[in-house]
C-alpha cells in the first residue's frame, strides 16, 4: 500500500505565531491555498455523501427516454446518460457510495490492522514471526491483484463472509441509508478493508516496537499489570495518533480502490451509481460517439476527491512538520492504478 | 554481500511457498464448482463425477495443491477450463505486450520524473518548483483509467483518432511495424507513467535537496565549479540511489496498472488475461497468474534491494 | 408497420435463416444468448422474414471472381468451434463442416444442397428416416482421415456425439432415437457407406427442422476419435479449412481446394476478427477495416450506413426474446404476485426506449413466428399496465409494501442492451414497491451456477431465436428444454400435456390450435416466464461483397451451402 519513504528535508519556514484561533486558521489558509482547495474538495465529498437526497435534482435511477443523451444544459447541468438519467444526480450519489466504502473499509482495516499490529509488536518472538510472515505473504501480491482476488472470493453471493453478514448480523441486505444492495457494497468495503489492515498491521507493529522499549511499560509490567491492560492502557493510546493519520492516508486509497475494481467490473453492481462503474461499459461506448459527459463528470469528481485528499495531506504535513515542506516522498499519494 | 544475497534468497522461499498456498486456498474456497462451470448444460450426477475426476477435483485438497505446485515446477501452469488452452501458450503470446508496455512506462516515468525533480530541488520556492510539485500531485490524483478514457474519447471526438489496436489488426509487434507499434503503446504507457513519474519526481526532489546540503557539494561550490557540473556530476549521481528503490517498488503499481490500462486500451496482455479469467471464474488460470505476478513482484523487490546494497556502499546489511 | 402489406408478407412467410450474416448484428446478441440458453439452434441469426432491403448500388453485374478475402467482424469471443457443443462459434463451424441438408425458411422445406442426397420417410407415422448420402465430400487435408470421403458411419458417429455429449444442447430429438450412446448406436443402422437410417421411438414434429440446425454438423469419425476436444480443431469436409484460431482475437479460414463443388468456394480466405467493444467494431467496419459488420446496429447506425450508400443494409424482425424467469417459491409462487409484476411492466416503454420505437409484444412464442404467435391485438389488450391493480394484488398477496428480490443477468462485454433492459425492468417494478437488486454474472458462471443449477429468484436474459414453436414452449414444460427438469421448478401437468401434444401433431391447423391454447394458459398463469417485447435487427456489409441472397430473402433454387458462393470485388 502506501509506502512511507523516509524523507529528508529542508529547513525553511517558521511555524505561524500563536494567536487567536480564527486568525491562526486564516493565516494558515493564506500560507496553504492548495490545502484550502483540498479541504474544499474533501468537504464537498462529505457534504454530497451526507445530503445526497437533498441536493440532487433527480433520483439517480430516474429513467427518462425522452431526454436521453442530452448535453449539459440548465435542466441537467451534467447532461443525461443513455437512459435519460441525470448525470449530476448520479455523480452526487456516487459520492455517498465512495464515502461509504471508504469509511467502512478504513474503519474495518484500521481496527483489524491495529489489533494485529499491537499484538505482533507487543508479544514479539513467535507471535510476531507468525503474524509478520503472514503479512509478508500478503504484501507479496501486487495490490490491485490482491484486491481482485479478495473481492472475487468474498464478494460472491454464496461466500461465507456474505452469508455470515446476512444471517448473523442485523446488516440490511436491501436498501439502507439510500444505498441499494447495501450488503454487497458493504462486503466490497470489507474486502478493501482487509487489504488496508495488512498495511496498517505492519506500520503499527513498527511503532509498538519503539514504544515497548519505554520505561513506563517496564514499570507497568513490574506493578503486575496484565498484558491486555498494558496494551490497552499504555500501548494503544500511544499509537492512536499514528492510527488516525494512517486512516486519513488510506481513505482516498480505499475510494480509489473501489472505483478501480468497479471499473474492472467486479465492484459495485449496476445500476448503483459508482464513479468507477460509470466510467466503463455503455457509458464508455457512448463517450467514443461523442456523449462524453456521463464519463467525464464522475471521473472528474473522483479525481478531485483524491486530489483534495492529497493536497490536504501535503498541507497538514507542512503544518505539523515544516521541514517536510512540499509533501515530498511517496507516502502521501497512492501509486497509480488504484492502490 | 554474498551472505546477504544468500540470506535474502533463503527468506524468499518460505514467502513464495506461503504465497502459493494462500493463492491456492483462496481460489479453492470460492463457491461455484469448476466442474459445473465446465459441464454447463445437461449436467447429470454421473457426468459431473466424470468431469471432477478428469479435473482432479475428487482428490483431497492437499493432493490437488501438490499436483498444481509440482506441475508449476515442471513449467506446467495448467490450462483454462474454457477452451483448454495452456497458460504457458497464452503467456508466450501476451508477455511481449505487457513487457513492452512496462518498459515504455518506466522509460516515460523516468523522463517525466527525474528532470522536474532535479529542477524543482535546485530552484526551491520558485515558480518552476511550484509547477513541478503541483503537477506531481495532480498526476498522483487522476486515476489512470480516467485519464485513458479521456484520451480515447476526446481523441475520437476532436481528432477522429483512435488507437490502432482498436481496429482489426490488434497489437502489432515492434519488429513487424515499429511506427504502428509505437502508436499502439505510446498513450497507454504515458497514462500509466505519469502517476509513477509523480512519485519519482517527489523522491528525486527530496533526495536531491538532501544531497545538496552535503559537505562535498559545498566543497564543489567553493571550488568555484559551475552549477551544471555540481548538480549533474556530483549531486545527481548520489541523489539517484534512493530513486532506484522506488523503481522496484513501483513494479507492483505497474502490474496493477497493466491490468487496468490493458483493458482500457485493449492491449491483449497478461493483465487482461487475468482479469478475464477472474470474471469467468477460470480458477486454474487465475491462481497460476496470481502466483506469477506475486513471484515477479517479490523478485523485483529482491533485485532492487540487492542493487541498492551494491550501489550504496554505506549500507550495511547485518 | 412502415411497409405496405407488411402483415401479409409476415403471414405468408416464416422465419429462419442461415447465411453469412449469421455473423451479423443480432448474432452478437445471439451468440451471447446462445451461450446462455445453450439449447438453441443458433444458426438462424435472429431474423426472418419481412426483410426491408435498403436500396444500394449493386456491384457490376457479372460472374463471381475467384480469390480474395472477406473479413467478418464479431463483437463477442469465440469460446470454441466444436459444432456439437460450443454455440459461440456456429457461424464459423458451418464453413468447416458439412451438414446433412440446408433449410429454406420461406417454404419451410429442406434444401438438399449438402451431404444428404435425400431422405425417405416410408411410414405414415413419420418415425423412420432413411438417408442417402452424396459422394465427393472430401475431408480436409492435414488431419485424421485426410482425403477420405464422408460416409454413413461418420454421420452415425456425429449423431451419437451430438445426441449424447454432456455439454451438447437440446437433446429431446436424439433421445427419441435412443436414450443413451449405446441405444443410439444400436438404433442407427448403416447398411452401406452411402446409407443410414433410424427410427424414432415417438413422433417429433420438428425433427426435420432440427437436423438442419447447425449443431447437427457431420464431423468425420476419425477426427472425433483422435481429438477429445474439437474446441480448437476444425477438420471437416466443408468449403473452408481452419488456418488459425485465437478465440478472443481472430479466426482465419482458408479455402478447401478439394471441396465437392470445386472450383468453388470463390474466396481464398475468410477472416473473423473479434473486437468486443461495439463502437470500436462499428468504427472499424465503417472505415473499411472489415467487410461484414458484426456490431449490434441501432436504427440510427443503420440509417447512417444506408445514407452513405456503400453498404447493403438489411432489417429483419429479431427473434431474440428478452425474458424474465421466476423461481416458483415465495413470493413468486403466488399467481397474484406474478400478475402484479406483469401489470407493472410497461412494454411500450421497452419498445420506445430500447428498441428505437419499433417492435411488438411477445407472448410465449415470439411475434415474428407469425402463424404461431398470438395476435398482437390480443397481447396488447392483455398486457395493459395497471399500477393500481398491481399494488392491490401485491397487498392481497401479503406484500402491501412490496418486497425485495434479486434478479440475476448475464454480463457480456459489448452487449449493453442486456443490462439496460434489466435497469428498466428494475425501474418499472419499483413503481409498485418491488425493489430489485441486479446481479450481473459473467456469462460462463451465469450458465453454470445460475441457470443450470436453478440458483436464482429471478433471472433476466435474451433467449435465443427460435423459428419453431416447440422450442420456446418446452421451457415451460416440467421437464424443461433439456428434458431433465426446468429451472423455475414450474410444474403444470395440463400445460405439459398440451406441449407434448403439439410436438406430435402433424396437422398444422390442429397443432396451431393446441399451441394457442397452451399460450393462453401461460398468459393467465403470468409466468413462470415473462416475455417482453421484440424489435428489429439490422445487418450490414460493404457492397463489394456479394452474397447469393441477402438476410431475409428466400434463397435461390440452386443455392449452395453457406459460404461457397460469397465473392468479393476487392482483391
Amino acid at each position: 500500500m502506501a509506502r512511507e519513504v523516509a524523507v529528508p528535508l529542508e529547513l525553511e519556514e517558521e511555524r505561524p505565531e500563536r494567536g487567536r484561533p480564527l486568525r491562526r486558521i486564516l493565516l494558515l489558509a493564506r500560507q496553504h491555498p492548495l490545502g484550502v482547495f483540498g479541504l474544499l474538495c474533501v468537504g464537498l465529498l462529505f457534504f454530497c455523501g451526507l445530503f445526497a437526497e437533498v441536493i440532487s435534482p433527480y433520483d439517480w435511477n430516474d429513467i427518462d427516454f425522452a431526454h436521453a443523451k442530452e448535453a449539459p444544459s440548465f435542466a441537467h447541468p451534467f447532461g443525461t446518460d443513455r437512459l435519460g438519467r441525470d448525470v449530476l444526480s448520479r455523480t452526487i450519489f456516487g459520492a455517498r457510495i465512495s464515502l461509504l466504502v471508504g469509511l467502512v473499509a478504513v474503519t474495518f482495516g484500521i481496527t483489524v490492522g491495529t489489533f494485529f499490529g499491537v499484538i505482533s509488536g507487543y508479544f514479539g518472538k513467535f507471535v510476531d514471526s507468525v503474524i509478520q510472515r503472514c503479512v509478508d505473504v500478503v504484501l507479496a501480491f501486487p495490490p490491485i491483484v490482491l484486491l481482485l482476488a479478495i473481492i472475487t472470493v468474498i464478494g460472491d453471493e454464496d461466500s461465507a463472509v456474505r452469508k455470515f453478514l446476512a444471517n448473523s448480523t442485523p446488516m440490511p441486505e436491501g436498501t439502507f441509508l439510500g444505498v441499494p444492495v447495501f450488503l454487497d457494497i458493504f462486503v466490497i468495503a470489507v474486502g478493501i478493508g482487509i487489504a488496508v489492515s495488512v498495511g496498517t498491521a505492519r506500520v503499527v507493529r513498527g511503532a509498538v516496537l519503539a514504544i515497548k522499549e519505554n520505561v513506563y511499560i517496564e514499570a507497568a509490567r513490574a506493578m503486575g499489570a496484565s498484558d491486555a491492560r498494558i496494551m490497552r492502557k499504555h500501548i494503544f493510546p500511544n499509537v492512536a495518533a499514528l492510527v488516525v493519520v494512517l486512516g486519513s492516508v488510506f481513505l482516498p486509497i480505499a475510494i480509489l480502490a473501489e472505483a478501480a475494481i468497479s471499473f474492472l467490473g467486479v465492484g459495485v453492481p449496476d445500476p448503483t451509481p459508482s464513479w468507477g462503474a460509470d466510467l466503463t461499459g455503455p457509458n464508455r461506448e457512448d463517450a467514443l460517439r461523442g456523449v462524453w459527459w456521463p464519463v467525464f463528470f464522475p471521473g472528474l469528481a473522483l479525481s478531485l476527491v483524491v486530489l483534495g485528499f492529497n493536497l490536504l495531506g501535503d498541507a497538514f504535513r507542512d503544518i505539523s512538520d515544516p521541514r517536510l515542506r512540499g509533501g515530498l516522498g511517496g507516502g502521501s499519494g497512492p501509486p497509480r492504478g488504484g492502490l | 554481500m554474498r551472505d546477504y544475497i544468500i540470506r535474502r534468497l533463503l527468506l524468499i522461499a518460505p514467502i513464495m511457498l506461503g504465497v502459493s498456498f494462500l493463492t491456492y486456498a483462496t481460489f479453492n474456497i470460492i463457491p461455484g464448482d469448476a466442474a459445473v462451470l465446465t459441464c454447463q448444460f445437461n449436467c447429470t450426477p454421473e457426468t459431473l463425477h466424470d468431469i471432477r475426476h478428469e479435473l482432479g477435483l475428487d482428490q483431497p485438497f492437499y493432493e490437488q495443491y501438490g499436483n498444481w505446485l509440482g506441475g508449476i515446477f515442471q513449467g506446467d501452469f495448467g490450462k483454462s477450463f474454457f477452451g483448454g488452452l495452456p497458460v504457458t501458450t497464452e503467456l508466450g503470446r501476451r508477455l511481449p505486450v505487457t513487457g513492452e508496455l512496462m518498459i515504455m512506462t518506466m522509460f516515460f516515468a523516468l523522463i517525466l520524473g527525474i528532470p522536474p525533480g532535479v529542477l524543482s530541488a535546485i530552484r526551491p520556492g520558485t515558480v518552476v518548483d511550484w509547477i513541478a510539485r503541483f503537477t506531481s500531485v495532480l498526476w498522483l490524483s487522476v486515476p489512470s483509467f480516467y485519464l485513458g478514457i479521456l484520451i480515447i474519447a476526446f481523441g475520437v471526438i476532436w481528432f477522429g483518432w483512435t488507437p490502432p489496436q482498436f481496429g482489426v489488426r490488434g497489437t502489432v509487434s515492434f519488429f513487424h511495424d515499429p511506427w504502428l507499434n509505437l502508436q499502439t503503446f505510446f498513450f497507454p504507457a504515458i497514462v500509466l507513467a505519469v502517476g509513477i513519474s509523480a512519485v519519482i519526481m517527489r523522491l528525486t526532489r527530496s533526495s536531491m535537496l538532501e544531497v545538496m546540503r552535503n559537505d562535498y557539494i559545498r566543497t564543489a561550490w567553493s571550488k568555484g565549479l559551475r552549477e551544471r557540473t555540481v548538480v549533474w556530476r556530483h549531486a545527481l549521481k548520489n541523489a539517484l540511489i534512493p530513486v532506484t528503490t522506488i523503481i522496484g517498488l513501483q513494479i507492483g503499481a505497474l502490474i496493477g496498472g497493466a491490468v487496468i490500462i490493458e483493458s482500457v486500451f485493449k492491449l491483449n496482455g497478461v493483465g487482461v488475461y487475468v482479469l478475464e479469467a477472474i470474471l469467468r471464474r477460470d480458477l486454474l488460470v487465475v491462481q497460476s497468474m496470481v502466483l506469477i505476478f506475486a513471484a515477479t513482484y517479490v523478485l523485483a523487490n529482491l533485485l532492487v534491494d540487492l542493487g541498492y546494497a551494491w550501489l550504496d556502499p554505506r549500507i550495511r546489511y547485518g | 408497420m412502415e411497409q405496405p402489406n407488411y402483415w401479409q408478407r409476415l403471414a405468408r412467410k416464416r422465419i429462419t435463416r442461415r447465411n453469412l450474416l449469421a455473423a451479423g448484428g443480432t448474432t452478437a446478441l445471439g451468440g451471447a444468448a446462445a451461450l446462455i440458453v445453450g439449447c438453441g439452434s443458433g444458426d438462424n441469426g435472429g431474423n426472418g422474414n419481412g426483410p426491408s432491403r435498403t436500396p444500394h448500388t449493386p456491384g457490376p453485374a457479372g460472374s463471381p471472381t475467384a480469390g480474395g478475402t472477406v473479413t467478418i467482424g464479431r463483437s463477442f469471443n469465440v469460446s470454441g468451434i466444436d459444432p456439437h457443443i460450443d454455440l459461440t462459434g456456429l457461424d464459423i463451424d458451418l464453413l468447416l463442416y458439412s451438414s446433412l441438408y440446408g433449410w429454406n425458411p420461406i417454404k419451410e422445406t429442406p434444401v438438399f444442397n449438402n451431404l444428404a442426397a435425400t431422405f425417405e420417410q416410408p411410414d405414415p407415422e413419420h418415425l423412420e428416416f432413411i438417408f442417402t448420402l452424396k459422394p465427393g465430400f472430401i475431408i480436409h487435408p492435414g488431419g485424421p482421415g485426410a482425403g477420405e470421403e464422408m460416409n454413413s458411419s461418420d454421420c452415425k458417429a456425429s449423431f451419437i456425439r451430438r445426441g449424447t455429449s454432456i455439454t451438447a444442447p437440446d437433446k429431446r430429438f436424439p433421445r427419441r432415437i435412443g436414450k443413451d450412446a449405446a441405444a443410439m448406436a444400436a438404433a442407427i443402422l448403416t447398411p452401406d457407406p452411402r446409407t443410414f437410417s433410424f427410427t424414432l421411438t415417438r413422433p417429433f414434429v420438428p425433427a426435420i427442422r432440427e437436423m438442419a440446425f447447425l449443431t447437427w454438423s457431420m464431423v468425420p469419425q476419425k477426427v472425433m476419435e483422435k481429438y477429445l476436444s474439437l474446441a480448437q480443431k476444425g477438420f471437416g469436409s466443408g468449403p473452408f479449412m481452419l488456418e488459425e484460431f485465437r478465440g478472443s482475437e481472430r479466426v482465419v479460414l482458408k479455402r478447401h481446394p478439394n471441396y465437392v463443388l470445386s472450383p468453388r468456394p470463390w474466396l481464398d480466405t475468410i477472416n473473423f476478427i473479434i473486437i468486443t467493444e461495439n463502437s470500436s467494431l462499428l468504427a472499424a467496419f465503417e472505415s473499411g477495416q472489415h467487410d461484414v459488420n458484426g456490431a449490434i446496429l441501432r436504427k440510427e447506425d443503420a440509417e447512417e450506413l444506408t445514407n452513405r450508400g456503400d453498404f447493403v443494409v438489411t432489417k429483419n424482425p429479431s427473434l431474440f426474446y428478452p425474458v424474465i424467469h421466476m423461481k416458483m417459491k415465495p413470493p413468486f409462487d403466488d399467481l397474484r404476485v406474478r400478475k402484479a409484476i406483469d401489470l407493472a411492466l410497461d412494454r411500450d416503454e421497452f419498445i420506445s426506449g430500447l428498441q428505437d420505437g419499433e417492435g411488438n409484444y411477445n407472448g410465449p412464442i415470439q411475434w415474428p413466428q407469425f402463424q404461431w404467435a398470438l395476435p398482437q391485438d390480443e397481447l396488447r389488450a392483455f398486457y395493459k399496465p395497471n399500477l393500481d391493480e398491481a399494488r392491490r394484488l401485491l397487498a392481497d398477496a401479503g406484500y402491501p409494501e412490496g418486497f425485495d428480490a434479486k434478479m440475476k443477468l448475464p454480463k457480456l462485454v459489448g452487449v449493453n442492451i442486456i443490462s439496460d433492459t434489466a435497469v428498466l425492468i428494475q425501474a418499472q417494478l419499483k413503481r409498485v414497491g418491488i425493489n430489485l437488486a441486479l446481479d450481473e454474472v459473467e456469462l460462463g458462471a451465469f450458465i453454470g451456477s445460475v441457470l443450470l443449477s436453478g440458483n436464482f429468484e429471478m433471472v433476466f436474459f435474451p433467449n435465443l431465436p427460435y423459428d419453431e414453436p416447440d422450442r420456446p414452449l418446452s421451457f415451460y414444460h416440467s421437464l424443461g428444454v433439456t428434458g431433465s427438469g426446468n429451472w423455475t421448478n414450474y410444474n403444470n401437468p395440463e400445460l405439459d400435456k398440451l406441449i407434448n401434444a403439439q410436438a406430435e401433431e402433424f396437422d398444422v391447423e390442429k397443432r396451431k390450435k393446441i399451441i394457442f391454447d397452451a399460450q393462453r394458459m401461460i398468459l393467465n398463469e403470468h409466468g413462470p416466464q415473462i416475455t417482453l417485447t421484440g424489435g428489429y435487427a439490422y445487418t450490414a456489409h460493404w457492397n463489394y461483397v456479394h452474397l447469393p441472397f441477402e438476410q431475409g430473402e428466400e434463397p435461390p433454387q440452386n443455392v449452395a451451402p453457406f459460404g461457397v458462393d460469397i465473392w468479393t470485388e476487392k482483391s
